[in-house]
């Protein structure tokens, strides 16, 4: 469980840009998403959440603003950038390249 | 028990660089912990569990915190079309304190060849005189507030406050201004006048015209 938790913590940026790719969020919307997603298996620590989206932020892929709820509780939303999307479909891409390597490696070579 | 998710956050904070941005930080990650809380607390789990588990899903707080600080010695690099922007003002600057210690040349040039181009040169300074005021002016009133494009509680409330600086702004600008144009007046005076023992009194005057510029601004300001 740890190992497969390391493997998805570097993709961390990949699965907020595609929780974002349906529509701005704030930081506990995007993980709840996540934990429904994947069945309770998998959610992310809010320093690692957090870590990224500032990651994201400086880079130019995401911008943020500050919701106004009526109720008092103030939430900073997020919405992803043009250059975000690209970069989404960029490492989406490298996902799939790696993922068939993988794929490929972590077997036996089998018998002809 | 919100309370408690709150005081834990705070302690967590202590450690987080006085910045702005960790400001922020605390609250956004407060606001979603507590969201987190009664999203648990409503699905059944007992308040204690929801507090724990909430507590316990925040992680390694220090990640987050050793950004912030290089957030600190960023600004320059991550703006970098501020830099020329303040070098620009600091030339616009030079240019006119040059101008206004240039103005009295021509004026003693043009002075020995006496009568026309002497008018000429009384001129030529008030022109350059009013060129480099133009030039403080324009470089203070230009002078940007706070950096564009952030969107933040303490950005509301300094938005609220530059309104009032603005005003003041003004004010220096003028008052920055007027010190050269005095210095100025008396040369030119006493250049074109010879009286050189009594044209120092302008400098009596001056602090006075400034009280009363002053007290002007501060009324219309109301």
């Amino acid at each position: 469980m740890s190992i497969a938790s390391d493997m998805i913590r570097g993709h961390t940026d990949t699965i907020i840009l595609a929780q974002l790719l349906q529509g701005d969020s704030y930081g506990y919307k995007i993980n709840r998403a996540i934990e429904m997603k994947t069945g309770g298996k998998f959610e992310l620590k809010e320093a690692t959440l957090y870590t990224a989206f500032r990651r994201l932020e400086q880079m130019g892929w995401i911008t943020s603003y500050w919701g106004d709820e009526n109720t008092g509780a103030r939430r900073r939303y997020y919405s992803i950038t043009e250059l975000g999307v690209e970069n989404y479909y960029r490492m989406l891409n490298e996902w799939e390249a790696s993922k068939q390597i993988i794929e490929h490696l972590i077997r036996p070579e089998r018998a002809e | 028990m919100e309370y408690r998710i709150r005081a834990y956050v705070d302690e967590l904070f202590e450690k987080a660089p006085k910045t702005q941005k960790a400001y922020e930080l605390k609250i956004e990650l407060t606001q979603n912990l507590i969201d987190k809380y009664y999203a648990m607390v409503s699905e059944g789990k007992s308040e204690e569990d929801a507090y724990r588990l909430t507590v316990l899903g925040i992680g390694d707080i220090n990640e987050l915190f050793v950004g912030l600080e290089e957030e600190e010695y960023q600004p320059r690099s991550v703006s970098p079309e501020k830099e020329p922007e303040e070098k620009r003002r600091a030339a616009l600057t030079a240019i006119a304190i040059m101008m206004y210690i240039l103005s009295v040349v021509p004026l003693i040039v043009l002075k020995n060849l006496g009568g026309f181009f002497e008018t000429i040169g009384v001129v030529l300074l008030f022109f350059m005189v009013a060129c480099a005021t133009g030039l403080l002016i324009y470089s203070s009133m230009t002078k940007p507030g706070r950096k564009e494009g952030t969107s933040t509680v303490v950005a509301d409330f300094r938005d609220w406050q530059s309104q009032k600086e603005k005003s003041q702004r003004l004010w220096k600008a003028i008052r920055s201004a007027f010190w050269p144009i005095v210095l100025a007046v008396y040369f030119l005076l006493s250049f074109s006048t010879g009286k050189w023992g009594i044209t120092w009194i302008i400098f009596l005057i001056a602090p006075a015209v400034e009280a009363i510029l002053r007290a002007l601004f501060a009324s219309s300001e109301k």
